[in-house]
This record gives structure tokens, C-alpha cells and sequence, in this order.
């Protein structure tokens, strides 16, 4: 079958979709070009109807199989494929390399220590299908930044790169074995590998990660077929001295940390290494219409370098804008319902797409995330403009949303009530990345929509009022009992 | 994964025909259910033998669309099921 190597629908449960295209987008970059092809399609196959992912994909749904061949061919053309969505298998098998994970900003950030994009590339390309890697025993993440900001989430992946100084010399640490979802042995963080990777060494490295775990990773069991299980069973040593057998050498050892994820994720106007600019729009849960593609690729043509790329949390970056052209820039993004503005929570709030799967019911994820920000803006206004503050909702166990590691974690349970389900969430509180990352900590269950809204707003009040900048730091400020009643109790 | 060699539409009695499609994830098990469908004669049996859970419901669909008779949805293992259609 053409196109069987490179191309794959995903199952959808919810809003009358069955499939779901999950088209990768390579480094996060695209051009004006390829956004009005992906309007296209979206306006021939899925109901004019995208959203980004926080895996730098763009998602099209209602996508009908027959018509699948004729998609792939225009997808193909352009120079694009898709995640291989082999989960559905009830097995352990059929795993692929998922889109690797970048800076959005990388090779324009002028704080960034490395432009990472051909590294990451050049790991795409060889992982996107090669028929060697494409029966794993499940999927495998990768990132890979050279910014400042943390903004790929390394404890999140099954690898995460990220770039270090040691002395003057510029190279990559390296997280392995994070996943937030259920399967075993559970929501894991990734753990510090320890060792000093060159650039010219980042692919070498990646290859042979991928090659541990598509030796040794479980195919017995699907729950535990993810690499977190190996890494939880063999340990952190071993794993290391199989990987530097599979990679033919010792690197160095290298004691670091996690990168600081920053609550604000490159948002608004910045000011890049060429003295132009890139501005980051903010797009609650990533979603947008096809008549939206159009006009960010229009503005891209006229006021930028026709270049475009999408974010992992789920924003888009318009570079390359020189400064003469940056007010009208933000004049065309608010006309077409794309405003550069409002409080950072705006930029770093992540919505899973739930209602797409089936596993949740209105109020969805999405919607709430937008209820949570509008609510917080209109009441806290310009106090949150220094506030670090991470909400993450997932509308499933599955973590897709990454509640496990938003300060305000959000989990959404469909319960019976009224004439038949209802939707709820679960609240949970202090979930971290960085030097003190952790997962959150369940306080509250089975929440109203409306009830989540006041619990926010009960939380950040108390936040603000006690003058901390970092919600985080709130949290581990109090003991949980003591959380919980400031976000049940409106306190004055 | 994908399956070395080609996909093959095998004729095994007068009327029926095989087609097993292990290996392939959405959307080709459908793709492929439709390319035989449309290549048998009506009053045909058309079994398929597939290990992608979600083309149980795809394919059964595409059927009905079609007019098609969806005769069977069996599990066979816990990972292998077949989908028998007679063509209208």
C-alpha cells in the first residue's frame, strides 16, 4: 500500500468523527504555502476545523477513510506525513517515533544557546518511515531545545534533550523514561541520564535510545510496553550502559538538572537574533478555523518571510517581522479574531482534544481552559501579568492535556447526573517541571465546570494576595489541607 | 508496522473471498475492504481478517453505506478479528 509507511488515521469517539489526521509538522515550521494547503484540506474533508497540538501537529478531524488515499497523495506532495497511529492495536506493537518536540522560537530566539531545528530534522527523517521502526512496542517521544525556557517539556518524554553549557563548551543533557499517562508503572517524570552529548552526537543518541527500547521494551503486555516500564524495571544505570553499548562508546559523565519551564512560553513580541521580530499568538487548546489558516498565511506573506510555525503550547509563531511592519502585523492578527494580547496564562494554557475522542462531554477541556482565562483575566486584569502560572486539563486519564504537571492540573471524569452524564473535574494542584519538578496532587474530585472556575479563581486570589510570582511556589508554600480550603472557600 | 508484499484478494469457493490485512492501521484495512467490494459481484461473501480494533467499526460502516450486508464481526483472538460482508 502506498503511502502505509509514512500515513495513518487516528480513532475518533466524540462529535460525530470517527478519524482523525494528525499531520507532523517538522520542527514546528511550516509555510504560507503549506497552511493554505492545510485549510484546504480542511475545508474539503474536515469541516473547516484545526487544531494544534502540543506535539507540534496540526490535527484535522471528520476525516472519512475513503477518502484518505487522495489526502495522503496532497499531504505527501507537500512534504508532510503523519503520526502512525498504531495504539489501537491491543498488543504491544506497531509503536512509531512521534513528531520530535522543539523550541518554536529556535534559530531566531537570541537567548537560545543552539539552533536545534536540523538536529531535529535529521532525527525525523531517518525515525519517519523506516520500515525497522515502525513495530515497536509502542510509541516514542522525543524533544530536543537549545533555548532557556524549557518550553518542550524534557521531563515529559521518553527523551528529552535539552541544551547545557559546560564551561564554554555548548552541548545537550538528556531525560529519559518521562510519561504522564496511566499506563505502567504509572505518571512518571523523566530522570537526569548524566551524561554530556556534542551536537554532532544528538542523532547518534536519539538512534540508540530508540534502539534500547525497541530490543528491550516490553511486548508481552501493552500497559507495560511504554519505555518509562523499562526505565522503572532496569534502572537508570543499566539503561545507560545499554544505550552507550547500542551507541559504541562512554560519553561523559555530566551531573545536570531540568531546565526551567518559564510560566510565558516566548509570548507576544520578541525581538530576534537578526534584530527582527517573531510574534507568538496566543490559541486556546490550539484550536483554529480554515478561514484562520488563511489569514495567518496571508499575513506571514505580507508583513513577514511567508513563514509560520506552531508551538507546544499549542500557539503559533509569526517571525521574521521587521519592526516598521510589527503594528500593522498586530492590527491584520486582530482583525482575523487572533489578538496578541492579554495575561501570560493565555499562551501557556493546554487543553486536550477529549471532545474529539469521546471522553469527555460539553463543557469539554477546550472550553474551560477558555472560561478559566477570560474569568481570570476579567477579575485579576493585569496582576496576572507577573504571575507564573501553569493550567493544564486533560479531559481523560490519558493525560493528553498534561494535568499531571500543571500547577492547577485539571482532569476531566464524566459522572451520571440530571437526564444522563454530566461532565466533572478532578482538581489537583503543584504539579512542576524544572529543578523542582513533581507530579500534582490530587485535592478536590468530581467539580462542576462552574465549581472549577471559582476554585481557580479562589487559588490565584490567594496567590496573588500572599505576593508570590510563581504559583509553584504558593503550593509548596502550604500544606495541601490548606490549599484545599482556599480553593473551597472564598477567602476576602 | 507495515506488511512486506502485496495485499491480495484470494478467491477460496465459488463466491467467497479472503483478504487478511494484519498489520495495516487506519485507514488502509477500509481502503482496502472498499477495493474488494468493488472488485467481487454482487452476492459475493467477502471475509476480511484484520488486527486494527478500530476498522471494526470503520469497515462495518463503510459497508452499510455501501448497501453491503455486514454478515459477521467476529474476535477471533484477543488481537485478530474478521468481518464477513456479502455484497449487494
Amino acid at each position: 500500500m502506498r503511502f502505509a509507511d509514512r500515513f495513518s488515521l487516528g480513532r475518533d469517539r466524540g462529535m460525530g468523527s470517527r478519524q482523525f489526521l494528525r499531520i507532523k509538522v517538522p520542527a514546528g515550521v511550516l509555510t504560507s504555502k503549506h497552511l493554505r494547503a492545510i485549510s484546504e484540506l480542511s475545508d474539503k474533508y474536515g469541516r473547516g476545523y484545526a487544531e494544534i497540538t502540543d506535539r507540534q501537529d496540526i490535527q484535522l478531524h471528520w476525516i472519512q477513510g475513503k477518502d484518505a488515499p487522495e489526502i495522503f497523495a496532497k499531504l505527501d506532495e507537500l512534504g508532510f506525513t503523519t503520526d502512525k497511529c498504531g495504539q489501537a492495536y491491543p498488543g504491544a506493537r506497531y509503536g512509531d517515533t512521534r513528531n520530535v518536540v522543539v523550541c518554536p522560537a529556535t534559530g531566531i530566539n537570541k537567548h537560545e544557546l543552539i539552533n536545534v531545528a536540523p538536529l531535529a530534522k535529521k532525527i525525523n527523517n531517518f525515525f519517519i518511515g523506516n520500515l525497522d521502526y515502525l513495530d515497536m512496542p509502542r510509541k516514542f517521544k522525543i524533544s530536543i531545545t537549545g533555548c532557556e525556557l524549557g518550553c518542550t517539556r524534557p521531563e515529559m518524554q521518553d527523551l528529552g534533550l535539552f541544551a547545557v553549557k559546560r564551561g564554554v563548551e555548548v552541548g545537550f543533557a538528556a531525560i529519559v523514561g518521562g510519561a504522564l499517562g496511566p499506563s505502567l508503572p504509572g505518571p512518571r517524570l523523566g530522570k537526569p541520564l548524566g551524561v554530556f552529548i556534542r551536537p554532532e552526537e544528538v542523532f547518534d543518541v536519539a538512534k540508540a535510545m530508540v534502539d534500547v527500547f525497541k530490543e528491550h521494551g516490553n511486548r508481552e503486555s501493552k500497559p507495560k510496553a511504554r519505555f518509562k516500564w523499562l526505565v522503572e524495571t532496569w534502572g537508570l544505570e543499566k539503561i545507560r550502559d545499554e544505550f552507550e553499548r547500542k551507541l559504541g562508546r562512554k560519553l561523559e559523565r555530566f551531573e545536570h538538572g531540568c531546565p526551567e519551564v518559564s510560566g510565558e512560553e516566548h509570548a507576544g513580541v520578541r525581538e530576534q537574533k537578526d534584530g527582527k521580530n517573531f510574534i507568538c499568538v496566543p490559541v486556546i487548546g490550539g484550536v483554529l478555523s480554515s478561514k484562520k489558516l488563511r489569514g495567518i498565511a496571508d499575513i506571514a506573506d505580507e508583513l513577514g518571510k511567508g513563514e509560520i510555525r506552531v508551538t507546544p503550547y499549542q500557539n503559533f509563531i509569526l517571525p521574521h517581522v521587521a519592526r516598521d511592519k510589527l503594528d500593522a502585523a498586530l492590527k491584520r492578527l486582530k482583525e482575523i479574531g487572533l489578538p496578541v494580547k492579554g495575561a501570560p496564562i493565555r499562551w501557556v494554557i493546554v487543553g486536550c482534544a477529549s471532545d474529539f475522542c469521546g471522553k469527555s462531554v460539553e463543557p469539554h477541556p477546550k472550553q474551560v481552559a477558555k472560561r478559566i482565562v477570560e474569568h481570570l483575566e476579567g477579575r485579576f486584569g493585569e496582576k496576572l501579568n507577573d504571575l507564573k502560572l501553569l493550567v493544564h486539563m486533560s479531559g481523560c486519564m490519558h493525560d493528553c492535556g498534561l494535568h499531571h504537571i500543571g500547577h492547577i492540573g485539571l482532569l476531566g471524569v464524566m459522572a451520571a447526573g440530571g437526564d444522563g452524564v454530566i461532565q466533572a473535574y478532578n482538581l489537583s494542584i503543584g504539579g512542576e517541571l524544572g529543578a523542582k519538578s513533581s507530579l500534582g496532587q490530587p485535592i478536590e474530585r468530581m467539580l462542576t465546570p462552574d465549581q472549577v472556575v471559582v476554585r481557580v479563581e479562589n487559588l490565584v486570589a490567594a496567590c496573588l494576595r500572599e505576593g508570590f510570582k510563581d504559583f509553584g511556589e504558593f503550593c509548596r508554600a502550604h500544606p495541601v489541607d490548606a490549599i484545599k480550603l482556599i480553593a473551597s472557600k472564598r477567602v476576602k | 508496522m507495515v506488511p512486506k508484499g502485496k495485499v491480495a484478494l484470494k478467491q477460496v469457493d465459488k463466491g467467497r473471498y479472503v483478504m487478511d490485512v494484519r498489520g495495516y492501521t487506519c485507514p488502509y484495512p477500509e481502503v482496502l475492504a472498499r477495493r474488494a467490494l468493488n472488485a467481487i459481484t454482487p452476492g459475493d461473501v467477502f471475509e476480511i481478517t484484520l488486527d486494527n480494533a478500530p476498522s471494526c467499526e470503520t469497515i462495518p460502516a463503510a459497508a452499510e453505506e455501501l448497501k453491503h450486508k455486514v454478515l459477521e464481526v467476529t474476535k477471533l483472538d484477543p488481537t485478530t478479528w474478521k468481518i464477513v460482508i456479502q455484497k449487494s
